[in-house]
């Protein structure tokens, strides 16, 4: 397909029915998302060639990697609900105020601590469905709270989740971390401190912003050296994971300091000292969570076996009448027992034998909490279903990688790297995963990189960076925090300011990379 | 004075949120299967079940 002006805008056509309606009409991300499928199914099967077959092993390509996004999406709802109904969120909540009563930092604790720790161990979706109602209990709007936790762990994305988009990135381009890593560990490690400032501008404004800077950069360093000694030391799958769990001990460390506990240090009063043992069995839901996905990802034995259990299809060479090839591949697997869906399904089962032998439940409970679950989570799933069917089709027909191509031949060698980051960034909002931008495009720009003359890491350093904080813009994404915090049909409200602020981070990333080139890290 | 009737859509949004989900969700593997086999027409009506799935999925979501 030739890369025309009138091409390239149809190519986008699915994208901009879902910016529109989302942003334009405030419409949910469910009914938006089902309007892009039909945009981008009619621009497939009339401009860009796409025959039945490839139309219907495309939707059953996305519905495999749908199901591995909702297999979380459910579990990490479940978890929540089931610590919410024992009453422990409220707990946690609560407890909060008494390490520090600084409501900004308590907001940096949750949605930007937390929630880039969540990331480390979890992946899609569950910093924000876990983090968010967290926020909300402590006070925050839900629109903050969604904001704070989207905000908060855009830089944990790359190297979290054991650092699955990065190890794609290294699949995609055939090139070893050792020397990919380090470019994306500063962009990423310097990123920490934008969003930390983020989340303290919603969470409290400019007054807190400048209240709490000093906390902000301190962390930020400790993350950000944390992340890049890892990833340079060849451990990258535990970047984010080794940084965040830094930053939050760092994090604990200053709360303790008089300028961020007004309360004068007081000893703890014997109900505070019982508060606390309560606390330990609240935090249990999560401290479970992290022993298994620690124990899973690190116990080799352990994971071969979870892993040995696995389902995937597989799917012939595909084409277009317009000469766009899909080669033949496997479709996405899926690990019914080690996927980190499974792994919040273990930790919710452990967590309500835990919470009921506490007593905590109410009567009626159980079924309250799969009640709760299934009406948070479905229309979640659908919008999820939609949007996924829409980007995968895009994919499959070349519609992204004439965006791409557009993107790219718009910009010369000067100021493509100030590209770069954005289109990584679009790649994961368009997916809503930096793993599937950098399927997408990571080839793209390794190529423009070569033919620019332009350094190949520092390119794919944008490219990913660009991937992790753009993914926290993802309509995908936002649909599952607002489905946590009662804003699940109202998902446009949400969607304009995590835009406005979520872009701040990427055209960091894009100076960043301009100047490294400017610098002589260009070449 | 009894409540005014909720209106079909309201009442029963939960329902069709459900049942479109397990239509965009289960179908595409009978289509799977029906594409390997070459039944052409059993395809045609996974895939059609997929678009009723997201009809439903724009009217109520």
């Amino acid at each position: 397909m030739p890369l025309t002006f009138l091409n390239w805008i149809l190519a986008f056509s699915p994208v901009i029915v879902v910016l529109v309606l989302m942003l334009g009409f405030r419409w949910g991300g469910s009914k938006a998302g089902a309007f892009a499928w039909f945009t981008a199914l009619l621009a497939a099967f009339f401009f860009f060639g796409a025959g039945f077959e490839l139309i219907a092993y495309t939707q059953v390509k996305a519905i495999l990697l749908s199901l591995d996004v909702l297999y979380i999406v459910w579990t990490a709802l479940l978890l929540f609900h089931i610590a919410d109904q024992a009453g422990t969120v409220r707990m946690i909540g609560q407890a909060l105020p008494a390490l520090t009563p600084d409501r900004t930092i308590q907001g940096l604790l949750l949605g930007w601590l937390f929630a880039s720790f969540l990331q480390g161990m979890g992946g899609f979706g569950v910093p924000v469905a876990v983090s968010a109602p967290l926020l909300v209990g402590l006070g925050f709007s839900p629109v903050q709270a969604v904001l704070m936790s989207c905000l908060g762990h855009g830089w944990a994305v790359n190297f979290g989740s054991l650092a699955t988009s990065f190890q794609t990135l290294l699949a995609v381009t055939n090139l070893p971390g050792e020397y990919l890593g380090p470019d994306a560990a500063w962009m990423l490690g310097i990123s920490s401190f934008v969003c930390g400032v983020l989340v303290a501008f919603v969470g409290g404004g400019w007054s807190g912003v400048r209240r709490t800077l000093p906390f902000v950069a301190i962390i930020s360093t400790v993350m950000g050296l944390a992340q890049y000694a890892l990833v340079a030391a060849g451990l990258w799958t535990l970047g984010a994971t080794g940084a965040a769990m830094l930053g939050m001990l760092a994090g604990f460390a200053l709360t303790r300091l008089p300028a961020y506990r007004h309360n004068g240090g007081s000893l703890p009063t014997p109900e505070q000292s019982q508060e606390k043992r309560s606390l330990a069995l609240a935090f249990s839901a999560y401290g479970i969570l992290v022993v298994l996905a620690f124990a899973f990802n690190l116990i080799p034995l352990l994971a071969k076996f979870l892993d040995s259990i696995y389902f995937t299809l597989p799917f012939p060479e595909l084409a277009t009448s317009a000469g766009w090839v899909v080669p033949a591949e496997s479709g996405r697997k899926i690990y019914l027992l080690g996927h980190p869906g499974a792994i919040l399904l273990y930790s919710s089962l452990i967590a309500y034998f835990i919470y009921a032998k506490a007593g905590y439940f109410k009567p009626g409970a159980g079924r309250k909490i799969l009640d709760l679950t299934v009406r948070g989570a479905v229309n979640s799933s659908l919008g999820i279903v939609a949007m996924v069917g829409m980007a995968v089709l895009m994919s499959n027909t070349g519609m992204t990688n004439l965006l791409a191509e557009g993107l790219s031949h718009s910009f010369g060698k000067t100021f493509y790297p100030l590209a770069a980051p954005f289109l990584g960034a679009l790649g994961a909002f368009i997916t809503g995963s930096n793993n599937n931008s950098n399927v997408l495009f990571a080839g793209l720009q390794m190529r423009t990189a070569e033919l620019l003359q332009l350094s190949v890491p520092l390119i794919l350093g944008a490219q990913t960076a660009g991937g992790s904080l753009g993914s926290v813009m993802a309509p995908a994404k936002v649909i599952v925090g607002c489905s946590t915090v009662g804003l699940g049909d109202n998902e446009g409200v949400v969607m304009r300011p995590v835009l406005a602020y979520g872009i701040i981070p990427v055209i960091g990333v894009a100076l960043m990379t301009l100047v490294a080139v400017w610098l002589g890290g260009g070449q | 004075m009894s409540k005014p009737p909720q209106p079909f859509k309201k009442r029963y949004r939960l329902q069709i949120q459900v049942a479109a989900l397990l239509l965009g969700s289960v179908v595409p593997f009978v289509l799977f299967a029906a594409l390997q086999a070459g039944q052409g027409i059993l395809g045609g009506i996974a895939f059609a079940l997929i678009v009723i799935a997201m009809l439903l999925t724009a009217w109520v979501g």
